[in-house]
C-alpha cells in the first residue's frame, strides 16, 4: 500500500505539469479565437520556451505571426513545423500562402548533380526516408540470418536485393540527417535586411533581402551571421535578423 | 624714289597674299536668313582646302543636325581646286533676330573662320515675306477628352512644291494607347488661290490616366525641289542627258499639343459600369424559346457600337435557380475607322436548364460612360423566356453517368479556382504540448545499428554453441543425418551400400568418441564392447559391415526388406548410445 502511494506521489507533479502545460495550450487557442494575437503568442512560446518541439504547436506560432502580419517569425515557425510533421495538409497551405507573399524570388542552392541522382528522394520527408532505411535494415537482417541457417537461392536472391535497398535508404537517410545537424537554415525576419560584406554597418551593402527570405547561416562572429542566399549571394547581418529553422 | 619702290613692292606682296586667303579659306551660305518657327534652314560650310575639321560653335537658339559632306573639284586655266561642303540643317528654337557665329574650320593647324550670319526667326504665324511653300501642323480632335475616350491626332504636311524622301517622326505619345488609323491620306485644296498637295496622318490616341497630358512636336525630314539644273545650254545634248533637280533637305517641325484629360465623374448606379467609353447599344436574344431539360439553349448578347469596345467583357448575367451556364469565347467584327474603333462584339452562352417549367432569364444591364452627354448612359435588354420540357431520356443519362465515376459526358468540367486567400484554422489536438523531437543522428543509428547488434549477438551465441559440442557428439550428430540418408537410398542399389557404410562408421566413431576409418570386424567387436554393448549387438553390426562388403566387392544383393532391416540395426545402435 506504502508503495502504490508513494508511486502515486511521483506521477502527481507530472500530471500536474501536463495539466498546465494543455492549460497554456488552450489559453492561447481562445485568445487567438478571440483576436488577441499578441496573449495568444505569449502562451504558444510559453510552451515552446519549456523546451517542448512539437509540429502542430509550431504551426499554431506560425499561424499567430501571420495574424499579427509578421511574415518573417510566421515562416520561421511554419518551416520548424515543416521539419516535425512535413505532410500536414493544413501546415502545406499555410505555408505556400506565407511563401507567396515573400517578396525575393528563391533560388535553389542544391548541387544540381546530386538533385538529379537523388530525384527519387524528391517528395519523401527526412524522417519517411529514416524509417524506411530501419525498417529495410530490420528486414534485410532477418533474411540474412534465415539464409544462413536454410540456405536456399530464393532466400539468397531476396536477401541480396533487400540488402541493396537497405544501403541506399540508410546511406541516403544518413547523409540527409548529417546535412539537416550540421547545414543551419534560417529565415529573414525584418521586412527588408541589408546584406553587407564586413561586420558592420558602414560596410558595403551587397544586396537587400526582404522577410521570409530562407538563407544557409554559415558562420556567426561577433553578433553577426554570414547568410548564403543563392550561388554567389553571400554576405554578412546581424544575427537577430535571422531566425535558424 | 627707292623708297618708294620698296613700299609700292609690299604692298604688292601684300594684296597678293591676301588674295590666296581669300582663294583658299572657308566660307558659310544659308539658304535663307528668314524664316518661322517649325522651318529649317540649311548651312553649308565651304572650304578650299582637301580634309577640312568644321568645329561648329554652341548655338542656343538652334538644334543643329549634321547631313554629310560632299566635295568637287574645278580646273580653271590649268588651275586645279577643290571645294569641300559640309551640310548642317537648323531648326531655330524660339522667335527672333539671332547670329550663326564664325565657325572655325582647321586645315590642319591652321584655322579658317567663315562670316557671321545674321538670322530672323518669325513666329509660326508671322505672314513670311518669303512665302515659304510648305506648312506642318498637328492637331488634336478633343483636347480635353475623358480618360478612355478615343481621340484622333492629325498631321498635315502642306505644300505647293514638289518633294521627294519626306520621314515623319512621329512623337512617344506618353500616356495614350496609340494606334495609327489607316496609312494616311492624300488630296489636293486651293488655299488662297493657290494649289497645295496635302498629305495627313491620323493616329487613334486613347488617354490612360487623367491629368495635364502633352503630345511632343512631330518633325518631317523631307527634299523640297527648289529648281532644275541644266548641264549646258545646248538644247540637244540636255535632251540627251535630261536634266537635274536641285533638292533641299527641311526638317519641319509642329507645335507640342497640350491636352487636359478630365476623370469620369463619380457613378453611383445600381447596375456595375462596365468601364467603356463610347457610345454603344446592347441586344439580347435567345435561339430558341422551347427546350428539353437538360438540353442546352444559346443566349446571345450582342454589344454594338463606337469606343474602346475591343476592352468590353461579358455582360453581368443572373440567371434563375437550376439553370447551368457556360461562356463561349466572345465574337469581334471590330474595325477601326476614321473615328476610332466602331463595331460589335458578339457574346454567346449556352444555359442549360435542369427542371421543367417555364424560365425568365431577366434583362442584362449595360451601363458605359458617353462622353457626348458627359453622363453615364445605361441599356437593359428585354426579358427572355423560355418552355422547358420534361426530358425522360436526359434523366436516364444522368442515372447512367452517376453510375460510372470515370465517364466524361456531359458538359465539361471547369478548374476549381481560389477566389481569396487566407490561413486555415488552428490545431487544438491535445498532443500540441508533446514533445516530440524530429530524430537526430545518434538515435538513428541506433535504431539502424539495432537490429544488426541481434544479428551479431545471435550468431555470436550458435557460434559459441556449436563450438562445445565434442568429437564424440558431433560425430553422433553425423551418424543421425548419415543413417537417415541411408533410409532414403534403400532401394538405390549401390548407392545405398556406400550411405550405409558412412553410417556404420559414423555410429563407431560416434560409439569410439573418435573418428573411425577403415574398419573391421574385430574393430566393431572392440568398439561396441568398449561402450558396453552387448555381443548380440556388435555381430549385427559386424554383419551390417559384412554384406556392405559383398555388395560392393562380391556384387550380392539384398532385398530392399534386408537392406531396410539393417539401417533399422544402426538407428537402434544410435537409440542405445543415446540412452
Amino acid at each position: 500500500m506504502k508503495r502504490i502511494l508513494l508511486v502515486l506521489m511521483l506521477l502527481l507533479p507530472a500530471v500536474a505539469f501536463g495539466s498546465d502545460l494543455s492549460k497554456a495550450f488552450y489559453d492561447g487557442v481562445s485568445q487567438y479565437e478571440a483576436g488577441h494575437y499578441d496573449e495568444a503568442l505569449d502562451s504558444f512560446l510559453t510552451l515552446s520556451g519549456q523546451g517542448i518541439e512539437n509540429g502542430k504547436l509550431a504551426y499554431n506560432i506560425g499561424n499567430t505571426f501571420m495574424q499579427k502580419g509578421d511574415l518573417g517569425h510566421a515562416l520561421l515557425w511554419y518551416d520548424r513545423a515543416h521539419r516535425l510533421m512535413p505532410k500536414d495538409p493544413d501546415l502545406i497551405f499555410n505555408r505556400n500562402v506565407a511563401l507567396s507573399e515573400v517578396k525575393d524570388r528563391q533560388e535553389d542552392l542544391e548541387n544540381p548533380v546530386l538533385s538529379v541522382l537523388f530525384f527519387w528522394k524528391k517528395g519523401l520527408p527526412l524522417k519517411t526516408l529514416q524509417w524506411l532505411a530501419i525498417g529495410s535494415g530490420g528486414l534485410f537482417w532477418v533474411l540474412l540470418a534465415l539464409t544462413i541457417f536454410w540456405r536456399r537461392p530464393p532466400l539468397k536472391n531476396a536477401t541480396l536485393l533487400c540488402g541493396a535497398f537497405f544501403a541506399l535508404f540508410a546511406a541516403t537517410a544518413l547523409w540527409d540527417t548529417a546535412v539537416a545537424t550540421r547545414v543551419q537554415k534560417g529565415v529573414v525576419l525584418p521586412a527588408a535586411v541589408s546584406v553587407r560584406s564586413g561586420l558592420s554597418d558602414t560596410a558595403t551593402e551587397l544586396f537587400t533581402l526582404h522577410a521570409g527570405s530562407r538563407v544557409i547561416v554559415e558562420q556567426a562572429r561577433s553578433g553577426w551571421v554570414r547568410i548564403a542566399f543563392s550561388e554567389g549571394k553571400i554576405g554578412w547581418v546581424k544575427k537577430e535578423t535571422v531566425g535558424v529553422i | 624714289m627707292k623708297r618708294m619702290l620698296s613700299i609700292l613692292g609690299m604692298v604688292l606682296l601684300c594684296g597678293l597674299s591676301a588674295s590666296a586667303v581669300c582663294a583658299e579659306g572657308a566660307r558659310a551660305v544659308v539658304d535663307t536668313t528668314r524664316l518661322r518657327l517649325g522651318e529649317s534652314l540649311t548651312l553649308r560650310v565651304m572650304a578650299d582646302f582637301d580634309d577640312p575639321r568644321v568645329e561648329m560653335p554652341e548655338m542656343a537658339n538652334f538644334r543643329v543636325s549634321p547631313r554629310g559632306t560632299s566635295s568637287r573639284m574645278q580646273i580653271i586655266n590649268g588651275r586645279t581646286t577643290r571645294e569641300v561642303e559640309s551640310l548642317y540643317l537648323l531648326v531655330p528654337l524660339q522667335a527672333g533676330e539671332f547670329v550663326i557665329p564664325a565657325i572655325a574650320v582647321m586645315d590642319g593647324r591652321k584655322a579658317y573662320h567663315t562670316q557671321p550670319v545674321s538670322i530672323r526667326v518669325d513666329e509660326r504665324s508671322a505672314s513670311s515675306s518669303v512665302d515659304q511653300p510648305w506648312r506642318v501642323t498637328a492637331d488634336i480632335s478633343n483636347p480635353s477628352p475623358y480618360v478612355g475616350e478615343q481621340v484622333v491626332w492629325t498631321f498635315r504636311f502642306q505644300t505647293a512644291a514638289r518633294f521627294q524622301n519626306a520621314r515623319l517622326g512621329k512623337p512617344a505619345f506618353d500616356g495614350f494607347s496609340a494606334e495609327e488609323l489607316g496609312e494616311g491620306r492624300a488630296f489636293e485644296q486651293v488655299i488662297n488661290g493657290r494649289r497645295y498637295a496635302i498629305h495627313e496622318v491620323n493616329e487613334l490616341l486613347i488617354p490612360q490616366k487623367p491629368g495635364p497630358l502633352a503630345i511632343a512636336p512631330a518633325s518631317l525630314s523631307v527634299a523640297i525641289v527648289t529648281g532644275r539644273s541644266r548641264r549646258s545650254s545646248d538644247p540637244v545634248f540636255d535632251d540627251f542627258f535630261g536634266s537635274r533637280n536641285v533638292m533641299e533637305q527641311k526638317q519641319l517641325t509642329t507645335e507640342g499639343v497640350a491636352m487636359e484629360v478630365k476623370p469620369l465623374p463619380v457613378y453611383s448606379g445600381d447596375a456595375p459600369f462596365s468601364g467603356l467609353v463610347g457610345t454603344f447599344s446592347l441586344t439580347a436574344s435567345i435561339e430558341k424559346e422551347s427546350v428539353k431539360a437538360g438540353d442546352p439553349v444559346t443566349l446571345t448578347l450582342t454589344l454594338e457600337g463606337r469606343g474602346n469596345i475591343r476592352d468590353a467583357a461579358a455582360p453581368q448575367i443572373s440567371l434563375p435557380e437550376g439553370m447551368k451556364h457556360y461562356g463561349d469565347t466572345p465574337v469581334e467584327e471590330i474595325a477601326l475607322g476614321p473615328e476610332g474603333w466602331q463595331g460589335k462584339k458578339t457574346f454567346k452562352t449556352a444555359i442549360v436548364p435542369l427542371k421543367a417549367g417555364t424560365v425568365e432569364i431577366p434583362p442584362v444591364t449595360l451601363v458605359w460612360f458617353d462622353p457626348s452627354t458627359k453622363t453615364y448612359r445605361s441599356q437593359r435588354s428585354a426579358p427572355l423566356r423560355v418552355e422547358v420540357l420534361e426530358n425522360k431520356a436526359a434523366e436516364q443519362v444522368e442515372v447512367f453517368q452517376s453510375s460510372g465515376p470515370g465517364t466524361t459526358f456531359g458538359l465539361a468540367k471547369k478548374e476549381v479556382r481560389l477566389k481569396g486567400q487566407d490561413i486555415l484554422p488552428l490545431k487544438m489536438d491535445a498532443d500540441a504540448v508533446r514533445h516530440e523531437a524530429p530524430m537526430g543522428m545518434s538515435r538513428f543509428l541506433a535504431w539502424l545499428g539495432g537490429p544488426l547488434g541481434l544479428f551479431l549477438v545471435i550468431a555470436f551465441a550458435l557460434k559459441r554453441l556449436t563450438r562445445d559440442l565434442s568429437v564424440g557428439q558431433k560425430l553422433a550428430r553425423k551418424a543421425i543425418l548419415q543413417v537417415k540418408e541411408a533410409e532414403k537410398a534403400v532401394g538405390e542399389g549401390e548407392l545405398f551400400y556406400a550411405k550405409l557404410h558412412s553410417a556404420l562408421a559414423a555410429v563407431m566413431g560416434a560409439l569410439a568418441g573418435r573418428p573411425v576409418e577403415g574398419m573391421t570386424g574385430e574393430d566393431i567387436r572392440r568398439i561396441v564392447a568398449g561402450v558396453g554393448g552387448t555381443a548380440e549387438a556388435a555381430e549385427r553390426c559386424v554383419a551390417i559391415l559384412d554384406s556392405v562388403e559383398a555388395a560392393r566387392y562380391g556384387g550380392g544383393a539384398e532385398s530392399e526388406g534386408r537392406r531396410k532391416e539393417k539401417v533399422q540395426t544402426l538407428i537402434q545402435m544410435m537409440k542405445e548410445v543415446k540412452a
